[in-house]
């Protein structure tokens, strides 16, 4: 035999197999291309991340105390370190909180960083504008500044805008943008950046050092971070080094959730290969009945069609990475966008080589249970009776290599992941899901089949009342599964109300769903995988908004106004010639750090600082008191006591203060009567306050006001004191809705030397950065639901393949080729909408445990959501079963009914 | 007698690689209605092209075709679609039910093709208990014999009373007896509704209790 005989009829048989080998290789390619997009993508965004470590850290070692920040005084140790040469530099930076107005008329507010002429200490940030920028150079001028990507957006701003800033204990000062900073982490900073001198011009106020960076001579910075901690127990300090691990880990995590997406859509693909060959396969049972019978011994078989799997795994993979490099620049563009960062969009060779991998990979694992069924049926049953053993009588060796092919899904998640246990536990927890979701479906499948033209029409029309009062109820209560109701009224009222022509297509898609229960449970949960994370994606945006208004509505402020005590009298005054001002409340905030608690000076022994993460958080809630007017029985809306007594009239003047529940744990374990020793930011005061009661604020009870007030909960004159002129008058305002805008401008106008919040532009703001979190969780959900789509396809040709006998019939009876396209869109509208059904619950569920678990708030789910997913889902089964069944339909009845 | 059926110099070739195979070469015959006509002939003779052209499942390359006073040969498609639903009724040798569907529903089927539905809704029942498939209603096709399912094919093709009955090798999967019964079903169905039947078969037993045998060789009638 030649030696020419096996490619050629590898070749061959791909080329016979038409449609079903394109089918194949389409699958293989969705997969291959959602692992190549999403790690081309996260590639890319962690090597802007990294590129920039150290000047994104400020220098050799970062001083981080925005909770609670430093006052001049505490700076003086750095040219003491300096002296001694224990550090080679410094460069601290202030900040201010400040507003302007954007170019769209709303007041905008952000951070203003102060720098002093040692900055930048780390070498040049990333610019956006103009590329290859300098700081200094920039900044040359006496009003000039330079803001980031994000705060440009929110104002609506490029190069060479001018701009009137306003900050507490100023006049309001116009500025010149002279550069746009891409921003170095995922935290969405407004922020300006300006000199010491603009500073000065901006603001009279003591400053507040919300960032120290340090440069060390020998470049070994771990003992000088170690001295830093002694000295700043509540601050972050974190090296160039441990920076760099902090980014590689969050995007690790990027990397590892991307990945986990591509996985499953590569799963879900798979899907749609095992069809597909088994599909390629059956048909040619004939064929290998007559191989065997000649000779050829199983072996061969297995060289054979694993031949053909190879090609089309290669096919596939080359297909999936060319699509998948197209895609990446998309879903890179969208993640830059989103994350307001400067991603320069670079393709990796070896990824480009695992997608041709992947696709081989992936091939061979889902190829496998069709090729070993193949190759080992008898011929004789075959070739005798023209069909094989049921499925049954082979259970052990399907049940064997299901586990193969387990075992090598494992092998490829791992070699992409690059962690076994986490690549254990996705294809264990996919598998035990896909299984559990295939029994729900087939249950569903199962209970559709039985739904049937109730005997009395009175009694079928009842029930049809119920469902409907149910579904006003369901729409009036806002439920979640108004769009699972109004699919279950639309079958029923179909049931009940066609006769006829007009029922046959959707008893006939029944049957044929039923027909092949296992494929169309597969084809259900691949569909479901995407449907639902279109769900989730859809919920959670929508539940969060809902909320951040219901927040809002609860609060009642919606303008907060801050200024110093010199400035408050005018700030009241401008407040009462407000029309729409319906509530007002003022709190005395100012800023503090902890330095002793019962006597005894903090040390990183005490504070238990490491350095990273969240280890400034119980310093955060010592950084500040709010003054409250206890003398008259004020308090802070939405807390509970949980130790000790609230504050009353018999507190006023004294240092007793409440204080946050969590300082009860480590690393300070506060309780009742302890003292505390703190000093004030800006002024350097010090002052000692007494703990009488411990309050706990829960998530959902804080008013968007409460962002400006500070945890520690005293006397009004106490606050005053410890701040003097550096104390933060914090007026917060109800203001009727309609008069908002004008009267938010008006104040700001009244009074330049005060900030001026609108809340309702804070949640837009906030709407915004949803919106673009959206687009993220949209792209990369696309790619799963694209998978779940071609996995649809997938099972509609391949149906029409296996039924064009039957299609032929129906054409021959009379049938017009629209009729039978009718049948197989009412089949797959029904897959789309009990995908999109389960999808529902599937997300009321998620949503339920996110809304419990990780956003400790009941996030509402939206019924318009519902049903949108519902219609969604079904409309886009329709779509794909018109695309993938248009050209099978027009088959010619009498080829079909004489060869197939 | 009324003629049921005309066939006038039909000829049918197809084209296989730059090459034109002809299959029917200028085949004409008539049936009367009422009439039952075998057609016999070797394997690649012809017969069920013919069948299909017939019945309205293919078109001729030339020559015509009329069917009930109506020229087929060249009707666009959904005249053809139509045409088959109210004027052919047909049997093949596979049965080809729809696997999903009960015998009584297979049987409603010709009855549910839009813009023909029929009011009678007992109708279906009426014709399978006519074949003898009255306790059979509810079963699929896969719970039904070979015999039981080619009568419910005989039953389907009936039931919207199409003047013609093409059936290509109705009893090819059958053993004699059911055979038998089978045409003496249809002989019995023909006597009752007046029915014109062509039917194509390779056994002689068959052909000799039609009323009359076409013998096809090469694309022609001999």
């Amino acid at each position: 035999m030649s030696v020419l005989f096996w490619p050629n009829y590898v070749v061959r048989s791909m080329w016979r197999g038409g449609s079903r080998t394109l089918v194949a290789v389409i699958c293989v390619a969705v997969g291959s291309a959602g692992v190549v997009a999403l790690q081309t993508a996260s590639l890319s965004l962690q090597a802007a991340l990294i590129s920039n470590v150290r000047a994104a850290n400020g220098g050799d070692i970062s001083i981080a105390t925005q909770g609670s920040p430093l006052a001049r005084s505490d700076l003086r140790v750095f040219p003491r370190l300096e002296a001694r040469r224990q550090i080679a530099g410094w460069a601290a930076v202030a900040s201010a909180p400040a507003t302007s107005v954007g170019a769209n008329g709303t007041l905008v507010p952000f951070d203003v960083d102060i720098v002093g002429p040692s900055y930048p200490l780390g070498g040049q940030p990333t610019f956006v504008r103009p590329q290859n920028g300098s700081v200094r150079a920039l900044l040359r001028g006496p009003r000039d500044v330079l803001v980031t990507s994000v705060l440009a957006d929110e104002l609506g701003i490029g190069l060479g805008s001018r701009l009137l800033v306003n900050a507490i204990g100023g006049h309001g000062l116009a500025v010149t943008v002279r550069g746009i900073l891409a921003e170095t982490d995922f935290s969405h900073a407004s922020v300006m950046t300006m000199t010491e001198r603009t500073g000065a011009a901006l603001t009279k106020r003591p400053r507040r050092y919300t960032a120290v960076y340090v440069n060390v001579p020998s470049g070994n910075s771990g003992p000088v971070a170690a001295r830093l901690r002694n000295l700043f127990p509540v601050a972050t300090i974190q090296t160039v080094q441990q920076s760099l691990d902090e980014t590689k880990a969050e995007t690790h995590d990027f990397q590892q959730f991307m990945l986990l997406v591509a996985l499953l859509a590569l799963l879900t693909a798979g899907i749609g290969t095992f069809n597909a060959m088994q599909s390629l396969l059956v048909r040619r049972r004939l064929e290998i009945a007559m191989l065997k019978a000649i000779g050829f011994r199983q072996g061969a078989l297995y060289a054979l069609f694993g031949g053909e799997a190879i090609a089309i795994g290669v096919a596939g993979g080359i297909a999936g990475t060319l699509i998948g490099v197209l895609v990446s620049r998309t879903v890179t563009d969208v993640l830059a966008q989103a994350m307001a960062l400067q991603v320069p969009y670079a393709l990796d060779g070896g990824t480009l080589l695992e997608g041709v991998a992947v696709g081989l990979g992936s091939t061979f694992a889902f190829a496998l249970l069709p090729i070993v069924r193949a190759a080992d049926f008898r011929p004789i049953e075959m070739l005798r009776y023209g069909e094989e053993l049921p499925a049954g009588a082979r259970l052990p060796q399907t049940l064997l290599v299901a586990a193969t092919v387990l075992v090598l899904f494992v092998i490829l998640s791992a070699t992409l992941l690059g962690d076994p246990v986490l690549a254990l536990q996705l294809v264990l927890g996919s598998t035990a899901a896909l299984i559990v979701l295939g029994l729900v479906f087939a249950g569903a499948i199962h209970g559709l089949g039985l739904v049937r033209a109730p005997r009395s029409q009175p009694a079928g029309w009842s029930v049809a009342v119920v469902l409907l009062a149910l579904t006003v109820l369901a729409g009036l209560g806002r439920s979640p599964f108004l769009g699972i109701l109004l699919l279950i009224d639309a079958l029923w009222l179909a049931v009940l109300s066609l006769t006829g022509s007009r029922l046959l297509p959707l008893t006939v898609a029944v049957r044929s769903l039923q027909r092949r229960p296992v494929r169309t449970s597969v084809t259900l949960v691949a569909f479901f995988i995407g449907v639902l994370s279109m769900a989730l994606s859809l919920t959670i945006a929508r539940g969060l908004q809902t909320e951040i208004s219901a927040a809002l509505a609860r609060n009642g402020t919606n303008l907060v106004l801050i200024t110093d005590p010199a400035g408050s009298a005018s700030a009241s005054r401008a407040v009462r010639r407000l029309e729409g001002v319906r509530t007002a409340a003022t709190q005395v905030v100012v800023s503090t750090r902890p330095i002793a608690i019962n006597g005894a000076p903090l040390t990183v022994a005490s504070s238990g600082s490491g350095g990273s993460g969240d280890a400034d958080r119980p310093g955060r809630l010592l950084g500040g008191i709010t003054g409250l007017d206890v003398q008259h029985g004020e308090t802070v809306a939405g807390i509970t006591l949980v130790a000790g007594r609230l504050l009353g009239p018999r507190d006023s003047g004294t240092n007793h203060v409440l204080l946050n529940s969590a300082l009860r744990a480590g690393p300070f374990f506060l309780k009742l009567g302890d003292s505390v020793r703190v000093k004030e930011a800006g002024s350097g005061r010090t002052g000692g306050v007494r703990v009488v009661g411990f309050y706990r604020r829960p998530f959902r009870r804080r008013g968007f006001s409460s962002f400006f007030l500070s945890p520690i909960l005293g006397d009004r004159r106490l606050a005053l004191r410890l701040g003097g002129p550096d104390a933060q008058v914090v007026m917060s305002l109800g203001i009727n809705p309609d008069l908002l805008a004008h009267d938010a401008t008006s104040l700001q106008n009244a009074v330049p030397g005060a900030l001026v919040i609108d809340i309702g532009n804070l949640t837009a703001i906030i709407d915004r950065i949803l919106g673009e979190l959206l687009d993220v969780l949209a792209v990369i959900t696309a790619i799963a639901l694209g998978a779940g789509i071609a996995v649809v396809g997938n099972g509609v040709a391949l149906a029409m393949l296996e039924r064009r006998r039957e299609i032929a019939l129906y054409k021959s009876i009379g049938f017009r080729p629209g009729d039978v396209l009718r049948f197989v869109l009412v089949e797959n509208a029904l897959v789309g909408g009990l995908a999109g059904a389960l999808a529902i619950l599937g997300a009321a569920l998620a949503l339920d445990l996110i809304s419990h678990f990780a956003l400790q708030t009941a996030v509402p789910f939206d019924p318009e959501v519902s049903v949108f997913v519902v219609l969604a889902a079904a409309l886009l089964a329709v779509l794909t079963a018109y695309v993938a069944g248009r050209r099978p339909i027009r088959v010619r009845p009498l080829e079909a009914l004489r060869n197939d | 007698m009324t003629v049921a059926l005309s066939v006038q110099s039909v000829c049918k070739s197809i084209s296989l690689r730059r090459e034109s195979i002809e299959i029917l070469r200028g085949v004409t015959f008539e049936l009367d209605r009422g009439e039952m006509v075998a057609l016999m002939g070797p394997s690649g003779s012809g017969k069920s092209t013919l069948l299909g052209i017939v019945a309205g499942l293919d078109r001729p390359t030339s020559g015509q075709v009329t069917v009930a006073g109506t020229e087929i040969g060249y009707l666009p498609e959904r005249a053809l679609a139509s045409f088959r639903a109210d004027n052919v009724g047909m049997v093949f040798q596979a049965y080809n039910l729809i696997p999903t569907l009960t015998a009584l529903e297979n049987v409603q089927l010709p009855l549910l093709v839009p813009g023909r539905d029929s009011r009678d809704g007992e109708r279906a029942q009426r014709v399978l208990e006519e074949v003898g498939l009255g306790h059979r209603l509810g079963h699929r096709p896969a719970q039904l014999s070979g015999g039981e399912q080619q009568r419910v094919a005989v039953a389907r093709a009936l039931v919207s009373e199409p003047p013609l009955i093409i059936a290509d090798e109705p009893t090819g999967n059958l053993d004699s007896d059911t055979g038998n019964a089978l045409i003496d079903l249809l002989l019995d169905l023909r006597a009752r509704h007046h029915t014109t039947i062509l039917l194509a078969t390779h056994n002689s037993a068959v052909a000799e209790r039609s009323d009359r045998t076409l013998h096809m060789r090469d694309g022609r009638i001999q």
